[in-house]
């Protein structure tokens, strides 16, 4: 049997007291395209600078393409591709400047890293923009960037922490044809976003987190057919969006009532 | 573009020295020249390069002041053979070279090696470029000076100690740069903190005033010249007799430490004692050890992820609840209540609204025996205009809708007139200075 992808076990982040995420347990396939779904301040940006090295897990293992993860794991990390919250850029240099930077730092030969870097602007539609400074770059233009420093080195897993955040639709769209592409030759995405319709359109698995702790996790289907059982009176065959399983098992009816409670909004 | 893997890559292996880890450094000292050569082709960036090369001006002037003062204390001690009193040299400098960056820090950017976690780069590597990043300090450019003018001083009086002076020193100041990265890198969470860096800031500019101040004090004493060197040295002799057996304990204790550890490598050398200043240059090495390790024990954390900044904001997640309001309705009244939560929270706006009260008490302190007292009051001129100049800054915080940052959107939004949004902060701080 192939090894997962992705694997934490019993994944523990403490800050203090509080516990940004908690003894979470979860396995992605190869080829997978897994969305992690929560509320703001769940602990989605946690998970994932712990999976990427970024941050050190209080408690519990990681394993990345069957192996042990941990800082010393320089091989895995050649295999891993982020884009992280914040998008980690450096505002005082161009886009090609910057590209070639991220190439040469995962280890890519400066003829590879410039021919990458050239075809990943024409991509991107930023090839216009090379003597531009990134912080000049409109949000949307910076993370097609920092998308393209994710893949520059073609990375096996790639982590993806709302990537989609101010993009305009032409380049999300841009950016969704490249990640199914990725998906199709085998690499495997852990996405975390807020539009859950882009979760519903390209990931065939999905977790949610809340508060930390891990509350649903399995393929579209398996959600559905969960958050249809545990609803009163559901009709057979009635398809729930992700938007609606993501309420039903966050618990939204109570964020409804006070919203109801602001009668003296127009 | 996935599946590419493999495809011109270097290939890994080879630690901190491999062809991987220097292509990396490469990268590296790339991405810090393109940074600064984009600096210079903004305002904001050429600003930014006047400002640190101003900064650095003032730091190789200091240093050179300071290291002539060392060369020539060092040339007396050494040229009448007191070598009993090199290690306060050695001190001084140890000192300075620890305070003077945290002094400094809230005026400095804190170099930040986390963007490289995400690479597969190697932990040498990732020592390396720390302690590269430490020895572009201004403490080091400081103490390095300060070291060299202690070499040439003692090396001008005994020739003959070039190569135990020059050993002795390396070592020292090779502490020294380990010490201040190490103790770096540990208060980094503390430093991370806003507060900190505004109490650091604070405290530097009333060093200064201060340090300026004492000075005039001394002048004083010596233009009184009311008593002879006699008497004057009569009180000093009698503490010195008082405290004659702590001293001795602390000269015991010092010896073992990395500044007295250097003075006795040249000590037990004059004294024909070659294997005794070997063996205080080795425990010295030891030190050097301790502070590499130290170093390498934070460093380690970091490279794992313990990133102790964000430790540090994710755990203070207080409760900043207001408690209190001012009460009143309209703009005037929301906007003076928002300056006062911004007064209370904020350290250099209580600065700027104590510091002109603190200064007009100073000022006041230093003259009011002047005229029966005969006191010459010049001495203070010139502390006394360094401290009115510093009053300059404190009016950069308030009244300055810059500092509103994103904010000021809203002050335009809301269906006030200007007026309404100018006069609150205008009479603001003028009434808490005053009050």
């Amino acid at each position: 049997m192939e090894n997962p992808a992705i694997q934490t076990n019993g994944l523990t982040r403490l800050f203090g007291t509080l516990a940004a995420v908690e003894d979470v347990t979860l396995s992605v396939a190869p080829g997978q395209f897994f969305g992690f779904l929560g509320p703001n301040g769940a602990g989605k940006s946690t998970t994932i600078k712990m999976l990427t090295g970024l941050l050190e897990p209080s408690a519990g293992t990681i394993d990345i393409l069957g192996q042990r993860f941990g800082p010393e794991s320089r091989e895995l990390k050649r295999q891993i591709g982020v884009v992280p919250e914040g998008m980690a850029l450096l505002g005082r240099l161009t886009a090609p400047e910057y590209l070639h930077f991220v190439g040469r730092m995962y280890g890519l030969d400066a003829a590879t890293t410039n021919q990458r870097t050239e075809e990943l602007l024409e991509f991107m539609q930023l090839a216009g923009e090379g003597r531009k400074l990134v912080t000049d770059f409109s949000h949307g233009m910076q993370k097609k960037l920092a998308m393209a420093a994710a893949v520059i080195h073609g990375p096996k897993v790639l982590f993806l922490d709302e990537p989609f955040e101010g993009v305009d639709a032409i380049a999300a769209g841009m950016l969704k044809n490249m990640l199914t592409g990725m998906i199709n030759r085998g690499a495997t995405i852990f996405l975390t976003t807020h539009v859950l319709e882009i979760v519903e359109r390209l990931c065939s698995h999905v977790a949610i987190i809340s508060k930390g702790r891990l509350v649903a996790i399995g393929s579209l289907d398996e959600l559905r057919a969960g958050v249809a059982s545990a609803l009163p009176g559901v009709e057979q065959g009635q398809r729930f969006t992700l938007e609606e399983i993501f309420l039903a098992i966050l618990g939204a009816d109570g964020h409804r009532e006070s919203t109801q409670e602001l009668s003296w909004l127009a | 573009m996935a599946g590419v893997t493999g495809v011109g890559v270097n290939g890994a292996g080879g630690g901190m020295l491999g062809r991987e880890a220097r292509a990396q450094y490469a990268a590296m000292a790339r991405l810090r020249w393109r940074m600064f050569v984009h600096g210079l082709g903004s305002i904001h960036g050429l600003l930014d390069l006047g400002a640190t090369g101003i900064a650095w001006v003032f730091y190789s002037i200091l240093g050179l002041g300071l290291g002539v003062g060392l060369c020539a204390a060092a040339y007396s001690l050494a040229s009448s053979a007191s070598w009993q009193y090199l290690p306060i040299l050695f001190w001084a400098i140890s000192f300075l070279w620890l305070l003077f960056p945290v002094l400094i820090a809230s005026f400095q950017e804190q170099s930040d090696l986390g963007i490289l976690l995400r690479f597969p780069v190697h932990f040498g590597s990732y020592f390396l470029l720390y302690l590269i990043s430490g020895l572009m300090e201004a403490s080091t450019i400081v103490g390095v000076l300060c070291c060299l003018g202690v070499w040439l001083g003692i090396v001008m009086a005994r020739p003959d100690l070039y190569l135990w002076t020059t050993l002795g020193l390396s070592m020292f100041a090779v502490f020294n740069i380990l010490l201040v990265c190490a103790v770096f890198a540990w208060i980094e969470r503390w430093l991370a903190q806003r507060k900190t860096r505004e109490i650091l800031g604070a405290a530097f500019m009333v060093l200064m005033v201060s340090v300026l101040v004492i000075n005039g004090v001394f002048s004083q004493k010596r233009l009184e010249g009311r008593k002879s060197h006699k008497e004057q040295a009569a009180p000093l002799s009698e503490a010195l007799d008082k405290y004659a057996p702590l001293l001795k304990t602390a000269n015991l204790v010092q010896q073992w430490l990395p500044p007295g550890l250097s003075a006795r490598t040249l000590q037990r050398t004059t004294e024909q004692k070659p294997v005794a200043g070997f063996a205080s240059l080795s425990l010295l090495g030891l030190w050097v050890v301790v502070a590499g390790s130290a170093l390498a024990g934070r460093l380690k954390a970091q490279y794992r992820g313990q990133n102790l900044s964000w430790a540090s904001s994710r755990d203070k997640a207080t409760d900043r609840g207001s408690g209190w309001t001012l009460g009143g309705s309209g703009p005037f009244a929301a906007i003076v209540e928002k300056e006062l939560r911004s007064l209370l929270r904020t350290l250099p706006l209580l600065w700027a609204v104590s510091v002109p009260l603190l200064f007009v008490l100073v000022i006041a302190g230093v003259f009011h025996r002047s005229p029966s007292s005969g006191m010459n009051s010049f001495p203070y001129a010139f502390p006394l205009c360094v401290a009115y100049a510093l009053l300059g800054f404190t009016g950069l915080f308030y009244n300055n809708l810059g500092a509103e940052g994103a904010g000021i959107q809203l002050l335009f939004f809301s269906p006030s007139r200007s007026g309404q949004l100018c006069w609150p902060r205008i009479c603001f701080t003028p009434s808490c200075s005053s009050s």
